[in-house]
């Protein structure tokens, strides 16, 4: 019997530890921690939204920001939880309670009582695109999809052996090369400042 | 330091894994060299293009799994009805045959019309002309009063075979237009104490299957609860 499913913070410390260096392992357990609390914490935010009638977001938007950005901060900041499902909760508070002060021009006469674990929540510096950046986007789009798939995967912390793999390319030296060609190719129509028309 | 390794340092600090030592390293470089900061500008610009990329790419998969739940629950709920409809389809059935497989008529009609098969033996070459065809006839055209009178008129019979024929068949037909009463059960069960094969077999076996709960069930709560049903039903 696994012992990681019969405790929840050891089951928490394995993802934390397993999405944290990323990788096709990461991954798996990124849609694994998901599936795990997903209908428990949809829940929760669906009661919040309830309770806060300035919450004009949807409950599955709540979930999926708050849970990628608990995912932004486990692999890119040092997170001290042991409850990954009350860090979830405590992102979609913050970000509830984001929606009701923006839609309210509610002012606090004190601070909100933090959150477990949301010591600096801020959506839009992950999710916030310019013009120009969807350009890119389309760009990546139309020209083809392994430019794009080799740059998620890097992204998402596969090394550049698990990268060929995964794309059945000839080997890490290729997909190195790859990874090298698209990216820079990236960073010169951004800093061009290109709007490229399809 | 050489190109590639620079680039494997802007590499790891994109992507958060640099180590203390290694970033002191592109500190220093970033302020000796300005194309190395510009590069390391530029690169964050395209990080965040990708960052958005695989947030939306990963929160298709979320959609997908909440959908592949929803097809699962509605899936699950679209089964369950059908299961619960089907059941009810078939007990419904179920119950409609009993009724009509255990009604006295049909158990009468039935056990008559096996019985020419069994009565070959008995009956070969008799004469079953006059009154003893009138009465096989009046009770295949479901006239059982009739049969049961032209059967009286043979029960008398000198020959004990026709004598037999016309006693069984007078309890059939008492059966299907009477219903199986106290007084019939106790005449078959005198019938099938007194008469040789194959009627003493059948009689018995009727006795049996009248006597059985089953029986006792259908014909007692079912089937006028049934008979209710029917008018409203129709």
């Amino acid at each position: 019997m696994n012992q990681l499913d019969r405790n929840p913070y050891l089951r928490d410390e394995y993802f934390i530890h397993t999405i944290k260096p990323g990788g096709c392992n990461g991954e798996k357990a990124i849609l694994g921690l998901y599936t795990s609390y997903y209908k428990a914490v949809r829940d929760i935010i669906s009661d919040l939204v309830r309770i806060n009638p300035g919450c004009y977001a949807q409950t599955d938007d709540i979930l999926h920001d708050a849970f990628l950005i608990m995912i932004h901060k486990i692999q890119y900041e040092t997170v001290s939880v042991k409850s990954l499902k009350a860090f979830w909760i405590g992102i979609s508070k913050r970000l509830i309670l984001n929606q009701v002060r923006r839609h309210r021009r509610l002012i606090f006469v004190e601070d909100v009582e933090e959150d477990y674990g949301s010591s600096d929540i801020s959506p839009e510096t992950i999710f916030i695109i310019t013009e120009e950046n969807k350009a890119i986007e389309k760009f990546i789009e139309k020209s083809g999809g392994r430019c794009k798939a080799l740059l998620l995967l890097w992204l998402a912390r596969y090394d550049m052996d698990e990268i060929a793999q995964e794309l059945k390319l000839s080997g890490a030296k290729m997909a190195r090369k790859i990874k090298y060609l698209c990216f820079n190719k990236l960073r010169k129509l951004l800093s061009e400042g290109h709007v490229i028309e399809h | 330091m050489q190109q590639k390794e620079v680039h494997e340092l802007i590499d790891r600090y994109l992507l958060g894994r640099i180590s203390s030592p290694d970033l002191e390293r592109l500190d220093q470089l970033r302020k000796s060299n300005p194309d190395i900061e510009q590069e390391i500008k530029e690169s964050r610009d395209v990080m965040k293009v990708l960052k958005y990329l695989r947030y939306k790419d990963l929160r298709q998969k979320l959609i997908e799994i909440d959908k592949s739940d929803t097809d699962l629950n509605s899936f699950r709920f679209r089964d369950l009805l059908l299961g619960i409809t089907l059941s009810i389809l078939v007990l419904v059935s179920f119950l409609l045959w009993s009724a009509n497989f255990y009604n006295p008529e049909s158990v009468a009609l039935r056990y008559f019309h096996h019985f020419p098969d069994a009565s070959i033996i008995t009956m070969e070459g008799k004469d079953i002309s006059g009154d003893l065809s009138l009465a096989i006839k009046a009770f295949n055209e479901r006239k059982y009063l009739l049969a049961l009178t032209k059967f009286q008129s043979q029960a008398q019979d000198h020959d004990p075979d026709i004598s037999i024929f016309a006693s069984w068949n007078i309890l059939l037909a008492h059966l299907a237009f009477y219903g199986p009463d106290q007084e019939w059960k106790n005449e078959l069960w005198h019938f099938s104490a007194t008469s040789y094969a194959p009627y003493g077999i059948e009689s018995k076996r009727l006795y049996e299957m009248i006597n059985s709960p089953l029986y006792d069930y259908i014909n007692l709560h079912l089937s006028p609860q049934l008979s209710y049903m029917k008018p409203r039903l129709m």
